[in-house]
């Protein structure tokens, strides 16, 4: 069984085509993260997820029956939106206007709305007005109300950017709750890998106008050549790191921060890897290019500067980051 | 300058001496303005609401419709009522020629695209992320309309305000619809008119200083409402 199944799913904003997705799965009680930079595409997908933004082309399935874009969206999608939206009441009244709204009434609803609370901390603040609460603490309202509608699939996009420690636990601990007792299929967006991976969820990785399963770009496994030292050795790979960690295991290269040229140059950048051009997609006014250094190395550079370069498929270049570039992941 | 002082001087005595013919016309503003701003209340917020958030055929012309009524002149509409209830008129034989009634019937038309405009903008107003959160809570266009007329609720409160000081502050309904029979459709607009040509200008200028003070008292209302601490 599959929460969302798409195939060939385009997903446009402003009139223009920002992702596209040629197979997509999300299976029922899985965890699934869709790791990219900010503008990749992330938010509008979750919103089709939502039902709140009709796909531009191709076919979703939600929960095996497929679904015509527009309409209102079926029960069972709690989507929580990077800065969501609370009413001006107080923050029971927010809760229960949710589930009033979805026609629930009588004793269930006050039942439902302290269940909802008492699961993100906030019993406390019931009678408080939604809009003077704190960031973390609008995030954890709005999971609440989102919760209380008791949701098969929970979207959630970039849910714990921003929020203080207490906030950031709690919805981590809520979210892993609901999935492990009720088999809650959970779909989160971030544009930190660490975290996808710390939550163990199943990778799709947003960028260059695709999805794609697997990781995020640039991201190796290996260790330091000597403690003390600054060189991280992943394979084929020496990158120098700096800071490097001991401990450290897994490094990620942003691939905006590559920059690309034919020749060896003279730069204060420390890693400079020569590399065979295997593949430049267009997307969004930018190339994203994947060079083969021995692993596979993907840069982002400008149009105009890719055609400055002049360079194509085969050709050979040299692909230069600093050393403070490179983010430690950990273990 | 001195005639100025002298005259405002009368006039105060006229309003502490509580002259009769002075307070009749203000209660007879203050009642018709108000009944025809709630009668036009009852239908503009709900129509606001309603053509903020729905989508229809005919929506565009509709507001353009709208927003060229808001200058509608006030004897315009007196004009079309007269016609409308004048003995002749269709209306005739429900005898609101020259009543209060028929004020108020001129008022409400008058005040209500200004209300329903204004209404429509303030909703319109809304955050965007109010629209998408409601449809992905599930909600209905009964529980979002509600609720969108809570999150406006200052905007909407301003358009009443504003409808009202459009009628008690308006002449041409008054005078042509109520005829300014003294003690029975004189408003405080009509009776200013009056006295002021009669050459009554104390009197005149009494009813002026009622006409601002109920405009300012309304006003300094929604004003400690928008300021109370949310």
């Amino acid at each position: 069984m599959t929460a969302y199944r798409a195939e060939d799913l385009r997903i446009a904003r402003g009139g223009r085509e920002v992702l596209r997705l040629e197979r997509f799965e999300v299976p029922a009680g899985g965890l699934v993260a869709l790791v990219g930079p900010n503008g990749s595409g992330k938010t509008s997908l979750l919103e089709v997820l939502a039902f709140l933004r009709p796909a531009s082309g191709g076919r979703l399935w939600f929960f095996g029956s497929e679904v015509s874009p527009g309409g209102r969206p079926p029960p069972g999608v709690g989507y929580l939106p990077q800065a969501p939206y609370l009413f001006d009441r107080p923050v029971a009244a927010n809760v229960a206007w949710a589930l009033r709204a979805r026609g629930i009434r009588g004793s269930g609803v006050a039942r439902r709305v302290s269940a909802a609370l008492e699961q993100v901390g906030l019993v406390h603040l019931a009678d408080r007005r939604a809009t003077r609460l704190s960031g973390g603490e609008a995030q954890r309202l709005a999971l609440a109300r989102v919760l209380a509608l008791e949701p098969r699939v929970l979207l959630l996009d970039e849910p714990l950017n921003h929020l203080d420690a207490e906030s950031r636990e709690r919805i981590e601990a809520v979210v892993d709750a609901w999935r492990r007792q009720r088999g809650t299929t959970v779909v989160l967006a971030t544009h930190d890998s660490a975290q996808a991976r710390r939550l163990g969820a199943e990778v799709w990785r947003a960028g260059g106008g695709e999805l794609r399963p697997g990781g995020p770009d640039n991201v190796f496994r290996g260790e330091p050549e000597r403690v003390g030292g600054d060189v991280f050795v992943a394979g084929p790979l020496r990158v120098v790191v700096e800071p490097l960690p001991a401990g450290a295991r897994v490094i990620e290269v942003d691939p905006r921060e590559i920059v690309l040229s034919r020749e060896m140059p003279p730069t204060s950048a420390r890693n400079r890897l020569r590399g065979t051009v295997v593949e430049a997609r267009v997307a969004d006014g930018e190339v994203w290019v994947t060079l083969d250094c021995g692993a596979r190395l993907v840069a982002v550079v400008t149009r105009s500067s890719w055609q400055r370069l002049g360079l194509t498929v085969g050709d050979e270049a040299v692909a230069s980051f600093k050393a403070t570039a490179v983010r430690v992941l950990g273990g | 300058m001195d005639y100025l002082l002298l005259a405002l001087s009368h006039a105060w005595g006229l309003l502490t001496g509580l002259d009769p013919d002075v307070w009749a016309a203000v209660g007879t503003s203050v009642w018709v303005s108000g009944a025809a701003s709630a009668l036009a209340a009852a239908a503009a917020v709900p129509a606001g609401v309603a053509v903020a958030l729905a989508r229809f055929p005919g929506r565009q012309p509709l507001l353009l419709a709208l927003n060229t009524l808001m200058a509608l002149p006030t004897v315009v509409v007196g004009l079309l009522v007269y016609g409308l209830i004048g003995r002749q008129g269709p209306l005739g034989w429900l005898g609101l020629l020259y009543t209060p009634a028929g004020i108020v019937l001129g008022e409400f038309l008058l005040v209500l695209p200004l209300m329903t405009n204004l209404v429509v903008s303030a909703v319109e107003g809304l955050d965007p992320r109010f629209l998408q959160t409601c449809r992905a809570l599930g909600a209905g266009p009964w529980a979002t309309g509600r609720m969108a007329l809570w999150e406006a609720r200052l905007g909407v409160l301003a358009a009443l305000v504003a409808g009202f000081g459009r009628a008690v502050g308006e002449v041409g309904v008054a005078m042509m619809l109520g005829g300014n029979i003294r003690g029975y459709t004189r408003t405080m607009t009509t009776a200013i008119a009056l006295e002021t040509s009669k050459g009554e200008f104390e009197l005149g200028l009494a009813l002026g200083i009622v006409l601002l003070s109920v405009a300012l008292g309304v006003n300094a209302a929604l004003f400690a409402l928008r300021r109370r601490p949310a």
